[in-house]
């Protein structure tokens, strides 16, 4: 009960301190705006995807309709033959896209560093050069969008600074906090009960914010886990700089000392350690400069076309062992030479893939190694898992160049046994192509 | 009268304990920045040469090729970090490292830092400009206000007035010491990565340390001047403290932030797609190098055999195939510049918006400068890609031009040039960008430094005029 | 040697000091006392500059303090009640810093003897001012004023907080500051003591001179019940 009353009597703290409530509605005002920031990158993201889409389906619908006529040829390449396999994938445009997350408008995490829409050919790559992200301004990247996640990570724990700074040190200063012990019998009490009041103050301002999120993008259609794991990271992430206060509060005797304290706290957590950890994984695992994928690319995939046929013959037998009783498998030698060259593609789409993977695992080692700084590290830690739930984390872009690889590998398949079995591509096996 | 009052604040710095200790554990703090970034800084140029020589070993290794092939081969180039780079990695780790030269097409960079892990740190690794930018101000801050709050409190701010000291004296002298102690730290980091890079300290790398150095001067001294002003002009100090804190916050978390959002909002860039489809549909006006059934083809050639004066191409005595790919190239070229330079104007005006919101926050004429001075910002990266493209310019022409005078017939295209020959392509040698070409694009953020300069020197004596004792 | 007419000092409508006239000459020792709010330190701080009088006029050694304060301070001492000294220099160290910024620069000899002079132990010279209790920082205070020669010490309850002993002792260094001719002028709620100390007494209430006496007209006893009776009525 006197825990209740104390906790009440703050109000009448916090409603006659007009720099306390003006830190408040500031931090509403720019957790609105970071969510703004969120939504105008999530239209962005989903009217540049959706643009593409259109593209994409006028240029099947165009190449379908020459199998609706049954015309055989191109009007502009009269040489390209499209009852062909190879020639049906090289000349159809497809896109894998990373479709944006409603939660982008909490977190915008990593999405600006990627490209989310690829145009995906039989000889892509999940690391071509139109992997790039979209176009901006690199000194805007470096520093970084204001989102709702920035506003939680960074502002909120100054929020938290700015009301409770001055609790207790100016009744230790001004002489009353023996008065206040010896009335309450103990100050823990007392200065949970105040400390308590804000953490509450800024919880509903934080809920209130995330429920307008929500409201912004289809978050509870879409996306309705990542509202509620906002709501526990957020609330996970508040509990944790207010105990670290609260701790400060109570052996602290005076205000500039408090605040000293309080100020150090955050710029150890946001400053200092992340750099400190970034710096370090830096220097132990440093970027890779992608030679690997490099000697692919051009040797190996070039010394290919040099193969003796019965070599590349065997290559293509195991990776596609249903070949061995197509019906090119039976026929001349030259009709079989056409056919290997015509799946080199699918020989050289492994060379990558066995390139990449020394890359990836840089990367998954660098990860674990930033994994393993979160137990001193809580801010980073925060700020991947605000990520992760806005689909934005660096995991979830390497799900997307996955995905990138699964329709490369299921088109060079269809591509390769079609080519072998001497499929004539009719709009029925079109469609089964391009619209499944 | 003012020496006396900086040697008194020196000698509080230096005799007490809590702040020597403090000054001691920020200068180790800085000295490790400093050697990790040296460190990092050496180990990511052994991985660019090592990368560097890779890629150039391949190249020396083709036996024989087709130039247009060899086109298509093409090259690799790394982006190389620089001396100064340990110091404020600027723009480096978003940028991307690696970008593909090859025939008909201008590649983006790829493979940034950033996009090969998840996120570590928001304000940039533990380099020296962190702590210099972010770090230091603050602690300037409240060295700054504890030199006036600590006389007004105590009181003896009147018997400072009553030996005769005028209010203008003990305002600036204080404003001239915490400045000094900020500097004196700044002074750690630039000799100690002088000394660490010794051999290699050359005019450029000196003429830009100096100016790095000049900027955060200025920078410390605009900080801890406003902070004296707001301790001695207002009653309470904790309002003081916590406006300058305010303007902290606001000045190097929030402003940089929202201002840069806003320019690119004032000054939008086009999206990859609208970009690559505009470059696509002027491009497609020009003539396709591989296809010479194309009009615009037929129409070159003809343009072609009447300067040879035959009637045919089988007639000619070069191979025309090289010369149709350099006119296509020479045409994609033009397209490229056109697109490319509308993208530079778009970036130059956003730079210049945000150039000019320093008039708001000296922080960002600061952040300007120093990752100009440090060669990270976007013109110096910039200025890297115009190199590149250069160099691509050169090396397909060199190739194209094998193709056409090297001896092959038109249609060839088995044609093979010899291994001496490729030997012979020069690599790409980056030129770090010369001061004197890019320092007229940092006056607007240096003018704008000496205008906080001074308008802190006013406030400062507005102060000093009205500084409440009482 | 200072001298105010007919002043007034008035703070948002509420007059602190209310046609005052006051008059203390070279080598004398005034006593203003009065309640909290009475306007003593208001009186001071009109005299050091601090305050400027909405109306009078005050005048230290027949110079304009209104007109010239910078003057005027080169002949003031000033000891407030609370002397804060800074804690990480030595008794000697602080007293040369306020000299120097008087523009007086002395021996490290002479530092001791005024610092000795006033009253300050020889061991004490170079220990860390931190360290000292309130009465040896008054009385590096005093040094300070004593080594500028100040004509006229101002000293804004100078006894609060001090010991009988230290008290005892600052009392005597004023009297010896007076028989060298020194204006002293000193606010006080102490009535025992500037009974002691000085010539002449002054009662201040709300602003308004209303007693004034030498202090060998009055025993302390009489003078504590002249005070409380003006207080009271």
């Amino acid at each position: 009960m006197k825990l209740l009353v104390l906790f009440l009597y703050e109000w009448k703290h916090f409603v006659r301190n007009p720099f306390k409530i003006v830190a408040v509605v500031l931090l509403a005002f720019v957790g609105f705006y970071g969510m703004s920031n969120g939504l105008s990158l999530y239209e962005r993201q989903t009217a540049e995807i959706n643009k593409i889409e259109t593209k994409v389906e006028k240029g099947q619908a165009e190449m379908l309709s020459y199998y609706e006529r049954g015309e055989k040829n191109l009007k502009d390449k009269p040489w390209v033959d499209l009852t062909q396999a190879h020639q049906a994938f090289r000349n159809t445009t497809v896109y894998q896209f990373k479709k944006p997350s409603p939660a982008l408008v909490y977190s915008i995490g990593q999405a600006e560093q990627y490209g989310f829409y690829k145009r995906v050919e039989l000889s892509s790559s999940p690391y071509d050069e139109d992997m790039a992200a979209e176009l901006a301004n690199p000194e805007r990247l470096q520093v970084g969008t204001l989102d709702f996640a920035f506003v939680v990570l960074y502002l909120l724990p100054l929020l938290l600074l700015i009301l409770l700074y001055n609790i207790k040190g100016a009744e230790a200063e001004g002489g009353s906090l023996k008065l206040i012990e010896v009335q309450a019998n103990s100050s823990f009490g007392w200065l949970v009960a105040r400390v308590s009041f804000y953490a509450f103050i800024v919880w509903m301002v934080l809920l209130g914010l995330i429920f307008c999120g929500a409201l912004l993008t289809p978050v509870f259609a879409e996306a309705s886990s990542a509202f509620l794991k906002m709501i526990f990271f957020t609330t996970a992430y508040m509990a944790f700089w207010v105990l670290i206060y609260f701790l400060i509060i109570r052996r602290g005797q005076s205000i500039i000392e408090n605040t000293l304290l309080m100020v150090g706290f955050w710029l150890l957590f946001t400053f200092i350690v992340p750099g400190v950890v970034h710096q370090w994984v830096s220097i132990s695992k440093p970027t890779t400069m992608m030679t690997e994928m490099i000697d692919a690319k051009r040797e190996k995939k070039d010394k290919l076309w040099e193969e003796e046929p019965a070599v590349l013959q065997e290559q293509l037998n195991n990776l596609f062992p249903a070949i061995t009783k197509s019906s090119i498998a039976q026929k001349e030698e030259r009709k079989r030479i056409q056919a290997q060259k015509r799946s080199i593609v699918a020989l050289a789409n492994e060379l990558m893939k066995s390139a990449t993977q020394p890359i990836e695992k840089q990367n998954k080692d660098r990860n674990e190694l930033i994994d393993f700084s979160f137990w001193f590290n809580p801010v980073s830690f925060f700020q991947n898992q605000l990520n992760r739930l806005s689909n934005t984390h660096y995991d979830d872009y390497q799900n997307y160049r996955q995905d990138i690889q699964q329709l490369i590998d299921k088109q060079i398949e269809l591509m390769v046994l079609d080519t072998w079995n001497e499929v004539s591509v009719d709009k029925k096996r079109y469609q089964e192509y391009f619209y499944q | 009268m003012m020496f006396q009052i900086i040697k008194n604040e020196w000698r509080f710095l230096i005799r007490s304990k809590v702040i020597l200790g403090a000054s001691l554990g920020f200068i180790a703090l800085l000295i490790v920045s400093i050697l990790l970034g040296n460190f990092q800084a050496k180990k990511q140029e052994a991985n660019y040469k090592e990368a560097k020589d890779f890629v150039r070993q391949q190249w020396n290794d083709i036996k024989e090729m087709n130039p247009h092939g060899a086109a298509h081969y093409g090259t690799y180039v790394f982006k190389p970090s620089n001396l100064l780079n340990s110091l404020d990695e600027g723009v480096n780790g978003v940028t991307g490292n690696i970008i593909r030269v090859e025939g008909h097409v201008q590649n983006e960079m790829v493979h940034s830092e950033a996009s090969q892990m998840q996120v570590v740190s928001k304000f940039g690794k533990l380099k020296s400009s962190l702590l210099l930018k972010y770090i230091v101000p603050l602690l300037l801050i409240f060295l700054a206000f504890h030199a006036v709050s600590v006389e007004k409190q105590s009181g003896r701010l009147k018997i400072l007035l009553m030996q005769g000291s005028k209010p203008s004296s003990i305002i600036f002298g204080k404003a001239l010491s915490i400045t000094l102690y900020g500097i004196g730290l700044l002074t750690v980091v630039v000799i100690t990565q002088s000394l660490l890079n010794f051999q290699n300290l050359d005019s450029e790398i000196i003429k830009r340390s100096a100016l790095f150095f000049i900027s955060y001067s200025i920078f410390y001294f605009v900080i801890c001047g406003l902070t004296i002003f707001f301790a001695s002009r207002w009653q309470n100090s904790t309002l003081a403290l916590t406006s300058m804190l305010s303007i902290w916050i606001l000045w190097t978390i929030f402003l940089p932030n929202i201002l840069l959002s806003s320019v690119e909002d004032w000054h939008p860039l086009p999206s990859r797609e609208q970009f690559k489809s505009a470059m696509k549909e002027d491009r497609s006006k020009g003539m396709d190098g591989h296809n010479s059934r194309d009009e615009r083809s037929k129409a070159f050639e003809q343009e072609i055999l009447q300067k040879y004066n035959v009637d045919t191409i089988a007639d000619l005595p070069i191979n025309f195939d090289g010369l149709r790919m350099q006119a296509d190239e020479d045409f994609g070229n033009k397209v490229w510049d056109k697109h490319f330079k509308e993208i530079r104007k778009v970036l130059t005006t956003q730079k210049r918006s945000l150039q000019l919101c320093g008039i708001v926050n000296p922080y960002l004429s600061l952040q300007n400068v120093s990752m100009g001075f440090t060669l990270s910002d976007n013109l110096h990266h910039h200025d890297f890609l115009a190199q590149v493209e250069t160099y691509r310019r050169r090396f397909i022409k060199i190739l194209n031009d094998e193709q056409t005078f090297g001896g092959s017939k038109t249609g060839q295209w088995d044609w093979k040039a010899s291994s001496d020959f490729y030997k012979s392509v020069p690599d790409f040698e980056y030129q770090p960008t010369a001061l004197s070409s890019v320092f007229r694009n940092y006056l607007l953020d240096l003018g704008l430094l000496v205008f906080w300069l001074f308008f802190t020197v006013f406030l400062l004596s507005r102060a000093s005029k009205k500084m409440p004792i009482l | 040697m200072i001298r105010l007419q007919n002043v007034c000092k008035s703070f948002k409508g509420n007059y602190a000091v209310q046609n005052l006239d006051l008059e203390v000459q070279k080598g004398e020792i005034l006593g203003l006392l009065g309640a909290n709010g009475a306007g003593k330190s208001t009186t001071i701080n009109m005299i050091l500059g601090f305050l400027k009088a909405d109306s009078g006029t005050v005048e230290v050694d027949s110079i304009d303090v209104a007109r010239n304060t910078q003057e005027v301070r080169k002949l003031i001492g000033y000891i407030p009640e609370n002397v804060n000294l800074y804690p990480y220099l030595t008794g000697m160290e602080n007293l040369d810093y306020f000299c120097r910024l008087a523009g007086l620069k002395y021996a490290k000899n002479e530092l001791e003897s005024y610092l000795t002079n006033c009253g300050l132990q020889l061991d004490a010279h170079d220990r860390k001012v931190g360290g000292y209790s309130k009465g040896m920082r008054q009385k590096v205070g005093i040094a300070i004023a004593y080594a500028k020669k100040a004509k006229v010490y101002l000293l804004d309850e100078p006894a609060s907080g001090l010991d009988p002993l230290a008290s005892n002792e600052l009392s005597n260094l004023l009297k010896k500051l007076a028989e060298r001719e020194a204006t002293i002028l000193m606010a006080s709620h102490d009535i025992f003591r500037v009974r002691e100390v000085c010539n002449r007494i002054g009662i201040l209430k709300r602003g308004k001179l209303v007693k004034q006496l030498h202090s060998s007209e009055v025993s302390a006893r009489e003078l504590e019940q002249l005070y409380l009776e003006y207080m009271q009525n």
